[in-house]
């Protein structure tokens, strides 16, 4: 009983962290139609910038890399947008072009980090390692800090795009491109804004879950994978379709974790993915057109 | 106010206008008006800067739009109603007409423009809350225009304000516009019946084959 308490909440933890990876990748689906497969490799790259910041060698405080860390994040995302992904937007058959050149960003970033870093992971450590009681049951206090972090950063999203007239734009945007230049929203600009955010998300989410899978070249394809089933199970574009259904599957992944072994992960998120998308064709809070 | 000098538009290879001119003077109700697929909308798009022009010029208040992102042009004072309205559907009334008065310039102005429109059409005062989805065509119409409105614009590009609308209320859509001409704002309207736009325009073109093939003069109303 104890055992399934804290496999229950580690589940929850790291559910709200692909959460944050998966509304970025969400956010720029929905506004830019852009699926973009290099989000896990910009998930891995926050992770080495927060080490070559922290403990690799620049040796600041941890809140004084994250204070760093986020603007660089920012400009690498709009950067990209701007140099990769813009140009490629006036041709034909862009979705499937720019969805290629990210895939190859990917095995850029991947390569690179693999010359620069070498096979080895790198460690940020947490910082804290102490533990909590929780219905009679021992757990990290680092992953209870992980969950709220995560938590704090998706409301903040939320209230961001909700409550604020850039927010706002951002969503008009997602909902309708041209009716968006109409009122006078410089589209490519959002564009550029949500690529950067959305690196931002990830980013930190690569640092957030470094103290426990720890910095690795490729380490950023399985997030990805799971942010990805995360967007689409709860429907591209959804911010709280995403929200929900990261924390289902990071329970089902708990349990079957606890129950039937890791290894059994994916297979089973895939299998629950194809039973939603057989009921709801575009996912719980789906609305989006192809 | 604004002139639009023999100016080509495509869409791929497709040549949709042909050396198209045309004027509007400060304060004018103009109307194009010919057959679906002529290219009334497209001209429109293109003074609005959401088609490119490949050959010719527009000016706006004397100042070429060329190579002027539509974006900006909102700020420049020009809006541009759709016919099929562009509105966002999962945003409320009240959002989307915010939304409207996006630029700087408008937001100074957002809340009396807004107690504007909602005195305009007291039917989208009761639905503010509403989403955009939701609306009737009738009710998506008034927020189309009324969002234009919001961007506080000095001259106004309507595209088919009647399309899919119930004849009655075609009639008041057009006395609305007919009215925000009489109080200063110069307007472009594009329609497929020469009958609605009777005694109300000042002047019509007439777009055929994507060639200006006719100007006729009005009286106008009022």
């Amino acid at each position: 009983m104890h055992q399934i308490v804290e496999v229950i909440f580690g589940g929850i933890a790291q559910g709200a962290v692909y959460c944050v990876i998966a509304v970025g990748l969400s956010m720029v689906y929905g506004t830019a139609r852009v699926l973009n497969f290099a989000h896990g490799s910009l998930y891995t790259t926050g992770g080495y910038i927060a080490w070559m910041l922290t403990a690799g060698y620049l040796g600041l405080p941890l809140w004084a890399g994250i204070a760093l860390l986020v603007p660089i994040l920012f400009l690498i995302g709009a950067g990209l947008e701007r140099v990769v992904v813009r140009p490629l937007r006036a041709g034909a058959n862009w979705k499937t072009t720019i969805m290629m050149a990210t895939l190859g960003l990917a095995f850029l970033l991947d390569n690179l980090f693999q010359v620069l870093f070498g096979p080895i992971p790198k460690v940020i450590p947490p910082f804290t390692d102490g533990t909590i009681e929780l219905m009679g049951t021992t757990v990290s206090l680092y992953r209870v800090w992980m969950l709220a972090i995560a938590v704090a950063i998706v409301v903040a999203l939320e209230v961001f795009l909700s409550a604020t007239i850039f927010g706002q734009a951002v969503r008009a945007v997602a909902q309708d491109m041209q009716g968006a230049t109409q009122v006078g929203i410089d589209v490519n600009q959002i564009f550029a804004f949500t690529f950067g955010l959305s690196v931002v998300l990830t980013g930190l989410a690569g640092v957030l879950l470094a103290p426990i899978y720890l910095v690795s070249p490729l380490g950023g394809w399985a997030p990805f994978l799971k942010a990805f089933v995360i967007v689409v199970f709860g429907g591209l574009g959804s911010t709280r379709g995403a929200f929900i259904a990261a924390f289902v599957l990071a329970l089902i992944e708990a349990l079957v974790v606890y129950y039937v072994g890791a290894s059994w992960t994916l297979p089973i998120w895939l299998i629950t993915l194809l039973v939603v998308l057989m009921i709801r064709p575009r996912g719980l809070l789906g609305k989006w057109e192809a | 106010m604004l002139s639009v000098r023999e100016i080509d538009v495509f869409y791929g290879d497709f040549h949709v206008l042909h050396g198209v001119s045309l004027e509007i003077a400060k304060g004018e109700l103009v109307a194009v008006v010919g057959a679906n697929g002529h290219g009334k909308s497209t001209l429109l798009k293109a003074i609005c800067g959401l088609v490119p022009v490949s050959r010719g010029d527009i000016a706006f208040e004397g100042r070429s739009l060329r190579g002027r992102k539509a974006a900006h042009l909102v700020a420049d004072g020009l809006a541009y109603v759709a016919e099929d309205r562009r509105l966002f559907p999962d945003m409320t009334v009240r959002e989307n007409l915010l939304l409207g008065a996006y630029t700087s310039r408008a937001r100074a102005r957002r809340s009396e423009n807004l107690a504007l429109v909602l005195d305009l059409y007291p039917r989208l005062a009761e639905r503010q809350s509403q989403l955009a989805r939701t609306l009737s065509g009738g009710e998506a119409q008034m927020l189309a225009l009324g969002r234009g409105l919001m961007s506080a614009p000095h001259f106004l590009a309507i595209d088919e304000p009647s399309l899919g609308l119930a004849p009655n209320l075609v009639e008041s859509m057009l006395e609305t516009i007919a009215e925000l001409n009489r109080q200063g704002l110069t307007i472009l309207m594009v329609e497929q019946s020469l009958a609605l736009m009777e005694g109300l325009v000042s002047r019509i073109y007439t777009l055929e084959e994507g060639v200006i093939s006719e100007t006729t003069a009005r009286a106008a109303a009022g």
